[in-house]
This record gives structure tokens, sequence and C-alpha cells, in this order.
């Protein structure tokens, strides 16, 4: 059993900090901030089971919290964000008094309480302020490591997990706003619970018309679409929204990357089957039989599973950077799952 | 003395020493002596003046923003921004390359000037910067400028109010005018006038006819002193289509901005709502603004309607369609700042408005001759053009028939286009087919959203005074 607490305070990092341009300059290399890291870190080893006939069941427990938190940037006061990365569309931030690695972008414009408004044609509007639409950093991170020997045999499970913080997803935006991803079927014809409308005058740059009935026909005989969606929000006045949109709009207006990014934001959570490793050690009066100190065999998978998710489409633990900006995603390759065999011999 | 503490104190000493030689060490290793830590004043004006010209003619602040508001050109793929969904790159590559290279580096030459004591680098860069600042509170309207590019005193900068920028930049060109050296203090660097000072004076009174007419709505006594103090002597201004303020590029890699996008891209043709009116004006500038369609059409010149949805633009066709005129496509091509023809129409507008005692009616004649000169129209088919009532002033509607002009001598210079165009209001054009402003035109740009992370408490100030941060506010000196 291993209890940790900790306190600490970086002062006076060399930082490049981006400032405003209408300083003259884009960055300004600062000697200074205040960030304290406090947490927990906590390892328990123990063996539920050992038996007299050589079976034994051993599990390693960790578990650890982090707070990171910005008391000051820089001494003068001017500096309240410092960005620690960006992606160009939504940028990572370390804001004086708040919670390490904010997501800065754009979000849906809400009302008071708290339904997304739509603009007058029906799509969702951005929020001419951008916001905080998460942070990065988790809650805890921990891991449980369960090995089981018997005589020679050994099988070790690593199952780890990363709980709370927030990825923006430029692989869903992208994948969402051009319709490759599967979750775009939703409304893109009848079957897919696409609603019915036609154009007056079959006139495209007109509003859509609604249709009750998806069976019947435009009433100027105009060519009649089935892949209308309704965005669920409120107008301006705080009624429902009721205009319908073509699929490619709907999903165009809500997911596009340049377009409103809390969209795009998702829970970073999983619980992953990180490892499973079975050995075989060789008994060792065969092995000296052969002039060897010791054999062994094994056989190793490495990132197996998700048992939990909760990013779609995505690999929550992929980034964009490696640098300080973390808890972005775009377009990035998964990580492979790895299987591999091992023997080792020791003279 | 103890034995004991003059030991101490010969050891503290010398370690004293020691660590102030060490600092000095230091410093010394920091310093690289293959390079050059003093700027040259030429490098940097010519450096600057090309940023700014870029970014004049380039993506952001024309070709996808403001010549497409006042349609000049329409897209013909990828057709979003020209339904006003502004992209914020752009938005935000306006404001941070005019600020932190052409305004920055225009400071840095004046800061020069004053240490060597050329008052000609002061003057020159002052003017620059002056035009700079025009440039970004034209777009912005309130804008940081008495607090800006003061890195070491102001992190944040405050914003400040139009008014005030464009009493500011009234001021400072008055002052470069003062500051002139006509006989002494060369210049090198200078890529616009190369070195002709007497020019330089011209350009920054020049200027200073633009920001009073900007203001005339607001302050018509501020715009009047202006020009009663100028216009008596025509000879203070840009004088001829020899003197027109601008930059003329070379071969590739220094080749126009519009050259290099058309060496790959193929996203632009004319708008209609130009070759229309030129057709229907017999505008022999049409051949020059437009080329004929690539597959033989009966018109020849076919424009585009602006903000159209993307797969109706694609059935007009790229070969059925109008692409830029080859003057304004060539590698050489200028980047126009300020014209002959601009500063007569600004003289005739202040001659119709009684800022000066003059006849508003032929200055508006000779600024139509001075354009088509610019394209080099021959003299009969100008006198010709003249001859036409569409043509003909119209005293009772000013507005009108110098907005309507100015537009068409504007033509590919989008910024100064799309401000004379809010403040005219003409020529009544009509909104973007498929536009997402409800009918309503872009008035302004947003501020870009790096302010709202950098420079939050400012930019909440600014946002408050001005109005809602969006491109349908409308700036102080758009009146009507």
């Amino acid at each position: 059993m291993d209890l940790n607490y900790y306190n600490s305070d970086s002062y006076n990092q060399i930082l490049r900090a981006d400032v405003s341009p209408t300083t003259g300059f884009k960055q300004k290399l600062l000697n200074a901030g205040h960030i304290n890291n406090h947490g927990f870190e906590a390892q328990l080893n123990f063996t539920p089971i050992q038996t007299a006939s050589g079976f034994k069941w051993n599990i390693l427990l960790n578990y650890s919290t982090n707070v990171s938190q910005v008391i000051s940037l820089d001494d003068e006061g001017f500096l309240n964000d410092y960005k620690l990365g960006s992606n160009g569309i939504i940028s990572v931030l370390a804001s004086k008094g708040k919670r390490y690695g904010a997501l800065f972008g754009t979000a849906f414009l809400r009302n008071t309480n708290g339904d997304i408004v739509v603009n007058a044609d029906g799509t969702p509007a951005r929020d001419p302020n951008l916001k905080v639409l998460g942070y990065y950093t988790p809650k805890w991170i921990g891991g449980i490591t369960n090995s089981f020997s018997y005589k020679g045999f050994n099988l070790s499970v690593l199952i780890d997990t990363k709980q709370g913080g927030q990825i923006y997803s430029a692989t869903n935006a992208t994948g969402k706003y051009t319709g490759v991803l599967i979750e775009t079927m939703q409304g893109r014809d009848e079957e897919h619970g696409g609603l019915a409308y036609y154009y007056q005058g079959n006139n495209k740059s007109g509003t859509p018309i609604p249709l009750t009935d998806s069976k019947a026909s435009a009433p100027g005989g105009e060519q009649v679409y089935h892949d209308g969606i309704i965005f669920n929000g409120v107008k301006s006045d705080g009624s429902q929204n009721t205009v319908i949109l073509p699929a490619e709009r709907y999903y165009k207006a809500t997911y596009s990357n340049s377009g409103i990014n809390e969209s795009s934001i998702f829970d970073a959570s999983f619980i992953k089957l990180r490892e499973v490793k079975l050995s075989y050690t060789v008994p060792t009066n065969l092995v000296n039989k052969l002039h060897l100190q010791g054999v062994t065999l094994s056989l190793v998978g490495r990132n197996l599973a998700f048992l939990q998710k909760k990013a779609a489409n995505i690999d929550p633990e992929t980034a964009f950077s490696t640098g300080n900006g973390q808890g972005l995603e775009s377009l990035q390759l998964p990580t492979t799952s790895s299987y591999g065999f091992t023997l080792n011999i020791n003279f | 003395m103890n034995i004991k503490y003059i030991f101490k104190g010969t050891i503290t000493l010398a370690f004293a020493a020691l660590l102030t030689a060490c600092q000095s060490e230091l410093e010394k290793i920091n310093k690289n002596p293959n390079e050059s830590t003093t700027a040259q004043p030429d490098y940097i004006l010519a450096n600057a003046i090309k940023s700014n010209a870029d970014l004049l003619q380039g993506s952001d602040a024309s070709m996808e923003t403001t010549t497409l508001f006042v349609q000049h050109w329409a897209k013909i793929q990828y057709t979003d921004v020209d339904k006003y969904v502004v992209n914020p790159t752009n938005v935000q590559n306006i404001w941070t390359n005019l600020y932190s290279q052409g305004l920055n580096d225009f400071a840095e030459v004046i800061k020069i000037g004053q240490k060597t004591n050329n008052p000609n680098y002061q003057a020159v860069g002052l003017i620059l910067q002056s035009w700079s600042f025009q440039i970004l509170t034209d777009l912005y309207g309130d804008i940081p400028y008495s607090q800006a590019l003061n890195i070491n005193q102001f992190l944040t900068p405050q914003y400040d109010s139009q008014k005030d920028v464009y009493a500011g930049i009234l001021t400072n060109l008055k002052k470069a005018t003062e500051l002139i050296d006509l006989n002494a203090n060369p210049i090198k660097g200078d890529v616009i006038y190369n070195g002709n000072l007497a020019r330089w004076k011209k350009f920054a009174n020049s200027l200073r006819l633009r920001v009073a007419l900007r203001i005339a709505d607001r302050d018509s006594q501020a715009a009047k002193s202006v020009f009663t103090e100028l216009a008596g002597n025509k000879s203070n201004f840009i004088a001829s289509n020899d003197e027109i303020a601008q930059l003329t590029y070379l071969a590739s890699p220094n080749q126009n901005p519009v050259a290099r996008d058309r060496e790959t891209r193929d996203d632009y043709r004319v708008s209609k709502s130009i070759v229309d009116r030129l057709v229907l004006l017999n505008d022999p500038r049409l051949s020059i603004f437009a080329n004929k369609t690539a597959d033989v059409t009966p018109a020849g010149y076919i424009g585009v309607t602006n903000g159209l949805p993307v797969d109706s633009a694609s059935r007009l066709g790229l070969s059925k369609t109008s692409k830029l005129g080859d003057y304004f496509t060539a590698p050489t091509a200028p980047s126009v700042f300020l014209t002959y023809s601009e500063v007569l129409f600004n003289l005739s507008e202040a001659a119709q408005r009684g800022f000066i005692q003059e006849d508003a009616e032929a200055l508006y004649k000779q600024a139509i001759t001075a354009s088509l000169l610019q394209f080099k129209v021959g003299s009969a088919d100008i006198t010709k053009y003249l001859a036409q009532s569409s043509v003909a002033y119209n005293a009772q509607n000013y507005k009108k028939s110098i907005g309507e002009q100015k537009w068409l001598a504007l033509f590919s210079q989008g910024v100064e286009a799309f401000a004379e165009w809010r403040r005219l209001d003409f020529p009544q054009l009509k909104p973007a087919y498929s536009g997402v402003l409800n009918g309503n035109f872009p008035v302004r740009l947003t501020y870009p959203t790096g302010e709202q992370a950098l420079n939050i408490a400012n930019y909440k100030a600014a946002v408050a005074k001005q109005g809602t941060d969006v491109v349908t506010t409308k700036l102080w000196f758009d009146v009507f």
C-alpha cells in the first residue's frame, strides 16, 4: 500500500505566450507564470489467493488524481490566457484562476432556458462569444493488473482507464459535415426518418416547404425531396423550431469545422483492455540440461479492446499534438492493436 | 584586524569579481557574431510595403471577402464565402498581418528615422502606418490605435473609437507632410516611389482627402478644413496616372498574389453585377476587367451571380463564364493603393458638398477620364463614353453618380471599394443570391476570434460600445 498526496507550485516558467497581434507581435517570451498542481496517488499491491499447490493471484491497483490550476501568468497581470496549443480552429488555453487545459471555441447560441437558438433559415445559431467547451485534463486515471500464476504459467491482464476530460474531434466534425460517417444516414432518406418537402417552383434557393404526408406530391407538381431534418432548437421568440432543412445543410450547419465546435466535443473517458500476457517459464531442471539459465515463452496482446468509450469513431487517446496542446484530435490514425510472441533465453 | 576577516573578505571579493565576469561573459555568449542585430530601414520598409500590398490583393482582405461583398468578383467554386459565410481564418489573418507585419515594421522604420535623424524615414513610416490603420478601421470599426504597437507598455491594448482613429490618422498624415525634407536625407527600400519624396507628400495629402471624406457624413467641419487647406494647389495631390501609389510586382516568386492564385486555382469569375453594368454603359473597361468566356458565347462576356448554391454555380460552367481580365491576373499586375482618379472623385464630391468652390461635374468627368486612361482606353472612346446620358453627372443625386462610377474605377481594389460603397450607398446592389444574412449585406468584418482569447476585456468593452460583433453592425462612419 502506497499513498501520496502532493501539492506543488511551479513558478517562472519560460513561456512563449501568444499575445494580441495589436501589440505588434504575435508572441512574447515571458519568464513568468505560477501553476499549482495537487493530487493523490495511491498504489495497492495484494495477493488474494495463494495456495500450497502453487496457484497465485496477484492484484496491482493504482489510482491518481491531479488538479492543475493556473494561479497567474505574468507579473503585471495583463495576461489572462496562455494558448497552449491550437488546431487553427479551437484553442487550448491555460487561463488565470481556472483549470489547466481549457478547450476554447465556438458554441451554440442558447437562450436563458438553455435551449439552442436557430436562425430564421432553420440552421443553429452560433454564439458570437467563444466559450470554454471543456477541459482536456482528466479527473482521475487508474489501472488494475491481475496476474495469475500456476507452475510455470503466468497470465497477466492490465486494464487502465482515464475518467473525465473532454476532447475536440475534428474527425467527427469532418465526417459528419461531409456525410461520410454512418450517423449521418439519419434523416437522409425516408427509411432513416427523412422528412418530405419541396421548393416553391423548384427554386432551390427558396425555403423548403414541408409536406405532412411523405407520399403526397407537391401542390404545383414540384419535385419532392425526402431528406428533410428539423434542428431541435427554438426560434428567437422561444417557440419550437419548425423550419425544415435538407440533410446536407443540416449536417454542414451543425458540424462544420469552421462552424460550431461544441457539436464535436466529446467526453474523453475510456476503459481499455491494455495488455494481456500469457507466459510460460520452462522448468529450471530442463533448462539446465541445455546449459542455459532460463527460458521464457510469452504471447502478448496490446490495446485489445475498449471496455468503455464515450467518444464515437475515434480513440480518445490519439492526439493532434504531442506538446501542451492536448485534447484535440484531427483525423489521426487510431492506436493499433498489437500481438506478439517473445522468447527469452538467459545464458 | 583579524586575519580571518581579511581572508573571508578577500574570498567574497574574489567571488564577486568572478560573478560579474561571468555575467558579462554570459551576455556576450548570447550574441551571435554572424547575425546583424540592428535592422536596416531599407529592408524593413520594402518588406512591409510588400506585406501590405500582398494583403490588399490576396485572399484574406480581397478575394474571399471585400471584392465579393462589392460584387466585383464572384465565386464559381466553393461559394460559401460568397454567401457571406465569412471564414474566420481570413478575418484573423488581415488583423494579424497588418498589426504584426506592416504596422510593426513601419513603427520600426519611424524609430530608426528618429534615431538616425532622418525625417524622411519618419515621414514615410508615418504615412504607411496611417494608411494601414485606415484599412483596419474601415474594416473592423473601433480598433487598438493609441495603445497599439507598444508591447512593453500595453500587452493588451485598448480599442479606440473609429472617430478617434480617423482623427489620429489625419493629424499624423499632416505631420508626415511637414516632416518631409525634399533636399536631403534620401531613403532606400522604397518600392512604391523609388525614393521620390515629392510623390510621398502627394500620397499623404491624397490619403488625407480619402479620410476626410470618410468622416464627412459625421464631421463635415473637420472634413472641410482638410480640403480648404489643400485643394488650392492640385499639385499637392497625386496629379497623374504616373503618380499612382502602387506596388508593381515582378516575375515569380515576386508575382502578384492574384497571379499566384490563378497558377493553381480557378475559383473566381467576374460578378454579374459589374459585367451587366459595364455592358449597359458601353463601358470600354469591360474587356479589361473581364475576359471573354472560354467557350464562344453570343454575349461574349458573362458574369456570375454572387452567392449561388454550389450546384447552380457548377451548372453555369467554368468555360461559359468570364474570368477576371488578363490585366489583373498578370504576374506584374500592380497592387493599387490610391489612384489619380480617386483623388479627382474626392475633389468632385468635396465641390458638390460645398467644401471647395469648384465645378463638381467637371471634376467628375476628369475622374472618369483618368480611370479610363489608367486602363489605356483611347481618347475617341473616352469622348464617346462621357457623351452618354447614362454617364452624365447628376448633381441632385451626386452619391449615385459618384458612387456608381467610383465603384467601377475601384475595380479590384476591394478594400477601398467596400468602404466607399458603404459610405455612398451606391451602386444599389442586390444581396447574394442565397446569402445567409436574411437579405442583408455584410457592412464590416467581425473582430478576429484571437482577440477573445488574448484581449478579452478590451474586446468586450469595444463590442459594448460599437454594437454586437456581427458583420451586419454598421460602423461609425457609415451613417446612411
